[in-house]
């Protein structure tokens, strides 16, 4: 036996009408992400070169600000050296004066004596000529 | 929508022509929703009206350089280029010859029956979808476009008769396929 469908009344004019003007009125969607992708892509390919004296658009000062110390990797160096400014400033002041008295005493060790220079001059060098002419200025 | 502050869509075309990646931005994530949901509308085909949108902004671009200032809207003359990619795609159609379809005989299975979770809009865009394309375009034109029958005689190339012809056997067509929803959308009272 065949199953028969009976076709249901069709839906009365005025619901059509006020289904479509739903319809009309409804915000489109955004476009997939696909698409903007391909139809930046495109708008960005056949964009015209900025145009010399055509000024664009001012950016903000913070931007302005943040583009003018070089951004993430200028702004993480201003922050170490500011940090080590901070630590050099509120550090015990012995150990500063520490590593400048071992650094001093370090270099007072270092006095080569003339004769160190002769010996260590190489063949033909005369260090006469080079007294002279200090001696003359 | 547009608030009265943000820039004019001529303004964006222009900041365009003149190298401004920003004004592509706003201006394509402004036109391009409406452009494909008329092209969909019209072609009941994603990856067509994909192309249309795709091949009428590209036209977009191009003119952008040489936009005669207070012509037209860019968003107005866009949605025209539109329109008219999509009516060639439905006249090159080489399917059967849609408009003569006979209409489902008694017995048949209500077409929509698979469809009773869907909403109301989503029911009348796959309702649309089943007609044949001239009283498709005929009846998005007239009633989801607003344009009017002189307008859509012109862009389908055809008499204000004919339109008139199309959407009433159109809406006939779209009510008969609707029907099986009727209490599902809230109509059956």
């Amino acid at each position: 036996m065949t199953k028969r469908y009976s076709r249901p009344p069709a839906l009365q004019p005025d619901a059509l009408d006020a289904l479509l003007a739903r319809e009309a009125a409804r915000a489109p969607d955004p476009v997939s992400d696909a698409l903007r992708a391909r139809l930046l892509s495109d708008a960005l390919t056949r964009m015209p070169p900025p145009r010399p004296g055509v000024a664009q658009p001012r950016r903000g000062f913070l931007v302005r600000i943040w583009q003018a110390i070089g951004g993430v990797p200028g702004f993480a160096g201003m922050a170490t050296a500011g940090l080590a400014g901070v630590w050099i400033g509120a550090a015990d002041p012995d150990s500063v004066s520490g590593l400048s008295t071992a650094l001093w005493q370090g270099a007072a060790l270092v006095n080569p004596d003339l004769a160190d220079w002769q010996a260590d001059a190489p063949d033909g060098f005369e260090i006469d000529p080079l007294l002279a002419l200090l001696q003359e200025n | 929508m547009r608030d009265a502050a943000s820039p004019t869509d001529e303004a964006l075309l222009q900041r365009y022509a003149t190298g401004d990646p920003e004004a592509a931005r706003i201006l394509l994530d402004r036109l391009a929703p409406r452009l494909y949901r008329l092209a969909q509308r019209l072609l009941a085909d994603p990856t067509e009206a994909e192309d249309v949108v795709q091949e009428a902004m590209l036209k977009l671009w191009k003119i952008a350089p040489d936009w005669q200032s207070g012509a037209a809207q860019p968003g107005t003359w866009v949605y025209r280029v539109a329109m008219n990619l999509a009516t060639d795609r439905l006249r090159r159609r080489r399917s059967v010859a849609l408009d003569s379809v006979p209409e489902p005989a008694d017995g048949a299975p209500p077409p929509l029956q698979a469809m009773l979770d869907a909403d109301r809009g989503r029911a009348l865009n796959a309702a649309l979808a089943q007609l044949p394309d001239r009283q498709r375009q005929a009846v998005v034109l007239r009633h989801l476009e607003g344009l009017s029958n002189p307008e859509i005689a012109a862009q389908m190339d055809i008499g204000v008769e004919a339109v008139e012809s199309l959407t009433a056997r159109g809406k006939r067509r779209l009510a008969e396929l609707l029907a099986p929803r009727r209490t599902d959308l809230g109509y059956d009272t």
